[in-house]
């Protein structure tokens, strides 16, 4: 048994006690211990001096703080100057510092604003989870096609059948009439497009939250020819007049105003402008029939509070049954035909790329994913630069932390003053970052993704809370390390020079650079691979002629008036040939449907047939192939059909050139096939190209084909409209280039082509401002090594070589892992599509290569700077 | 400086260092106290009441020397200051001064 007395409390009272009091309590309670052992034994001793030590703890024994008083604000100035002086000092790596951070997050804060506009879409409706739309989908042989629409007495079916419903309301939208204002003392007042009309009732506002200025929303739109005007609408027909109970024309038919409503917010999309009582289509056939399913129909329903999505979707199948007797059975006899109705929240309204909404914007997840995934990716960048580089900095002002520790600072003050000056210059740049993406988003993004989005961090707290949560993170990320890696050193190292992070740290800031190149990489890859699909898709053969070929929409399908138009354009100046039709070969519309077929074997064949209604010019003016037999010719009956080759091996032909002469049967009519075309593309590359016939059908003919000659596209234009005034006086004329149109198809992907490149290019900037920081900080501390290494007879090609080398090794390391991922990714993104390029070599090549000579050129200089430098400047002092 | 007021306590601690005459550090202090008072102060509350009293001035404090039974530690002596007698002097005068007041006739009714 030791004589000491407890170590533990001891030391605790080492620990609390102050200096000037521990020698001479120590001393006491020392020498009380040693009297009470004689006294009392060592185990009362010890409990004695266990609850001495304990009783100690008295205000005049414990440690105080420092006895001096400190004067902080003139600490703080001095701090504030010197961190001034060395941002300027350093203007080099302040200026790449800030303007990496500013440049990554004002891009990350673009597409943050962005991705939450979209999500934001419809989602002001007060009862907007119980609201649901219900949509079809046909499925022919396996394959689903889905429309937004339902037929229009689906509305009645589904109050009739679906328990659990508290509202349903249909909206139908088939475009847009003139609206005419009989003014007084004055012309009619005609307006013309862009107004959205929508036929719908009074429960429509009932489901949805519209708020209605003038009006009594229970009452309107149940009488025909009743209208409700949205507000800027009304100020546009009346002027500032008041607008209610007037009576103007919509087409020609004369309607009451009974409502204004507050106009549609930015974020939705049912962006009507007006509405018109569906009573007033009453007479309308369309309003019966069961067999026409259209987008420009959307049928929602409002569950009653407590039903859920499920119990709602195990109702669908009891709308089919609804259908007409004869419908019904054509299903059920044709096994591989189904027709189905798919419940859908309104949440998912604005995402569901299988539909069409009313907005016409439909955002894909995956597309927002790719854009807060690339978003994300920016900002860390942005934020492993800012970290890198403020970590360089650090441990060249280790010195400054030597003198400032002999002169009294305390740790914490030092690490204090690392991160305020952390903070200082990331404030800075988030302020200026959010200030340029305000801009950014005003010149450019709105016009260029159709948006309207308005930047104003007082306005916006998701915006405010983005912004100051990076705040916090970087001041953290990029003040803490460097803050306590520097403040611990010892002053006597520190003021002998030596750079504060050591190995360990070194390796971290790899990490960082490696992280960097990484991200740059993979979004290299991506954009390389989205460029090339584009290209593809745009320049491949699609099997007919697109260049120089004009559409105009036609107004109506008569005869007399196609005649006419024929007999004018035969003479018009650079006008080839021209074909009346349905539609050009692509479009992205479609007629045609699921159909049996009697094949070569005599079986039946189910096909989802698509059917293009041509005259004879079709083949020559859109330069079809023939492989077989004649074109169409010009007849006012289908009782012929072209087909491709793909329905040709459908209905049994291994060599479609047999199919020459075969009859078929489609929608009961009957005739021999003449003609056989080489495939094309019908529709997008997304889509497989299917089985397609072309006949006469002239009642069809809403499309006019130009093919104009190449040398004088202007005068031709011109030419072609004055035959339109002719022909149609009073309707103006649509029309656009077939290469546009086509372009059109991918107009998402080229958007996200065109962002991707941008911000790949941005990525790839930032990246290279964070190799360029860590060359210049390699190159100071490596000065004197170099120094030594040429004096002892290194040439300069050496210390170029070794220097680029392990940015190199860096490089290869980060392509390591971003070439797997990158393929990942774009492979999946290809899957969307039916013909999508092939991610060969050439494309990781490309990204290795690239990413090397971006290596190279950024690490070049300042390592050709080193080795040429005389090693006297740098070996001189010591 | 803190009031000149002396506590019950710290006049008996400061009329202990009086006795002790030069020879009066914590631990002969205590021991002391326990001696001839019954009461047995702890060694922190002493050294609480003797850091007071250096507060107030009455006392002064010079370091000795070490002995082997505290460890290497040295020994702190105090002596009573000038300041120190008079208040003890004071604080005796005014008792008996009291003491005196009281007519003899209440001490013996209370006996």
């Amino acid at each position: 048994m030791s004589k000491r007395p407890p170590k533990w409390a001891d030391r605790f009272l080492e620990w609390f006690c102050s200096e000037e009091q521990i020698e001479i309590l120590q001393g006491d309670l020392y020498e009380l211990y040693e009297w009470r052992i004689a006294e009392k034994g060592i185990w009362r001793a010890k409990l004695c001096y266990i609850k001495d030590v304990l009783d100690m703890l008295r205000p005049f024994a414990l440690k105080k703080k420092s006895p001096r008083k400190i004067n902080h604000i003139a600490m703080l100035k001095s701090y504030l100057k010197i961190s001034l002086r060395n941002l300027i000092k350093h203007k080099v790596h302040t200026g790449i510092n800030v303007a990496g951070l500013v440049l990554g997050i004002t891009c990350g804060l673009v597409l943050f604003m962005l991705v939450k506009y979209e999500l934001s879409f419809n989602n002001y409706h007060e009862n907007g989870d119980q609201i649901y739309r219900i949509s079809s989908a046909t499925t022919v042989e396996g394959s689903t096609s889905f429309v937004g629409g339902v037929p229009i007495p689906m509305l009645d079916a589904a109050k009739e059948e679906i328990v659990g419903l508290e509202n349903a309301t249909l909206l139908w939208s088939p475009g847009s009439d003139d609206f005419k204002i009989d003014r007084a003392n004055a012309e009619q007042a005609i307006f013309k497009n862009g107004i959205k009309v929508a036929y719908t009732d009074a429960s429509f506002f009932e489901v949805f939250t519209w708020p209605w200025s003038e009006g009594n929303p229970k009452e309107s739109l149940s009488q025909p020819n009743e209208l409700v005007i949205s507000e800027s609408l009304a100020d546009r027909f009346f002027l500032g007049s008041s607008a209610m109970g007037q009576v103007i024309y919509y087409g020609d038919t004369p309607m009451t105003i009974v409502g204004i409503v507050d106009d549609a917010p930015e974020n939705s999309d049912l962006p009507f402008d007006a509405f018109v009582s569906i009573a007033s289509m009453a007479n309308n056939p369309l309003t019966q029939k069961w067999t026409i399913t259209s987008e420009s129909v959307a049928l929602f329903v409002q569950a009653a509070k407590g039903v859920s999505r499920e119990q709602l979707a195990v109702q669908m199948p009891k709308l089919k049954e609804r259908m007409p007797e004869k419908l019904r059975k054509y299903f059920n006899e044709n096994a591989g035909f189904s027709m189905d109705h798919v419940l859908e929240p309104l949440s998912e309204y604005h995402f569901d790329t299988r539909f069409e909404n009313f907005s016409g914007r439909v955002a894909s997840r995956g597309t927002l994913n790719t854009y807060a995934v690339v978003g994300l990716l920016l900002i860390i960048t942005a934020c492993v630069n800012f970290v890198n580089m403020t970590l360089a900095i650090a441990s060249k002002r280790t010195k400054e932390v030597g003198v400032r520790k002999v002169l009294g600072s305390s740790r914490g003050q030092l690490v204090l003053r690392f991160i305020l000056e952390t903070f200082a210059v990331t404030f800075l740049s988030i302020v200026l970052s959010v200030v340029l993406a305000g801009v950014v988003m005003r010149l450019w993004v709105n016009d260029f993704m159709e948006v309207n989005i308005l930047m104003n961090p007082f306005q916006d707290t998701a915006l405010l809370s983005v912004g100051l949560g990076l705040l916090i993170i970087i001041t953290l990320l990029a003040g803490l390390v460097p803050a306590f890696t520097s403040a611990r050193i010892a002053s006597i190292r520190a003021l002998r020079g030596h750079l504060a992070p050591g190995g360990k740290w070194s390796t971290f800031r790899r990490g960082l650079v490696v992280f960097q190149l990484l991200a740059a990489q993979v979004l290299i890859f991506g954009t390389i691979v989205v460029i090339r699909q584009i290209d593809f898709a745009t320049s491949s053969d699609l099997g007919f002629e697109k260049e120089f070929i004009i559409n105009v929409g036609l107004p109506d399908t008569e005869e007399r008036t196609r005649q006419l138009l024929k007999s004018e354009l035969s003479g018009a100046v650079g006008v080839e040939s021209f074909t009346f039709s349905q539609n050009p070969p692509i479009s992205a519309s479609e007629r045609g449907g699921p159909v049996n077929i009697k094949s070569k074997t005599g079986e039946m064949v189910q096909l989802n047939l698509q059917i293009r209604d041509t005259d004879d010019q079709y083949q020559e003016t859109y330069q079809l192939k023939m492989i077989a037999g004649e074109w169409l010719a010009d007849k006012k009956v289908a009782d012929r059909y072209v087909v491709n080759e793909t329905f040709a091996r459908k209905i049994g032909f291994k060599k479609p050139k047999e199919a020459l002469g075969f009859n078929i049967q489609i929608w009961g009519i009957a005739g021999p096939i003449v003609g056989i075309v080489e495939d094309f593309y019908a529709k997008s590359i997304h889509h497989e190209i299917g089985p397609m016939i072309f006949w006469n059908d002239p009642g069809h003919y809403r499309s006019l084909g130009l093919k104009l000659n190449a040398t004088n596209v202007s005068r031709a234009v011109e030419d072609i409209e004055r035959v339109w005034e002719g022909v149609y006086p009073d309707q103006a004329m649509n029309f656009y280039f077939l290469d546009d149109q086509i372009q059109n198809l991918y107009a998402g992907e080229m958007r996200m082509s065109k962002i991707m490149s941008v911000f790949a290019t941005i990525t790839i900037l930032v990246g290279c401002l964070g190799l360029y920081g860590m060359v210049l900080f390699m190159a100071s501390q490596k000065s004197k090594e170099v120094s030594v290494r040429k004096v002892l007879g290194a040439s300069a090609k050496h210390i170029i070589q070794s220097f680029s080398l392990e940015f190199i090794k860096l490089t290869v390391l980060a392509f390591i892992i971003a070439a797997p991922v990158g393929y990942y990714f774009m492979n999946n993104w290809l899957r969307d599509f039916a013909f999508g390029v092939d991610i060969g070599p050439g494309v990781f090549m490309i990204v290795i290569g690239a990413s090397i000579l971006i290596t190279i050129l950024t690490t070049g200089y300042q390592s050709f700077k080193v080795a040429t430098s005389n090693p006297i400047d740098s070996l001189r002092n010591e | 400086m803190k009031g000149t007021y002396l506590g019950e306590f710290e006049e008996i601690v400061l009329l202990t260092i009086g006795v002790l005459q030069g020879d009066a550090y914590g631990v002969a202090i205590k021991l002391e106290i326990e001696k001839r008072t019954e009461r047995k102060p702890s060694i922190g509350a002493l050294h609480s009441a003797l850091s007071r009293l250096e507060d107030k001035g009455f006392i002064e404090s010079r370091e000795g020397g070490a002995t082997k039974s505290r460890g290497g530690r040295r020994k702190r002596y105090y002596t009573i200051t000038a300041a120190g007698k008079r208040t003890l002097v004071k604080a005796n005068e005014l008792r008996n001064e009291l003491f005196n007041l009281i007519p003899n006739l209440s001490f013996y009714g209370l006996n």
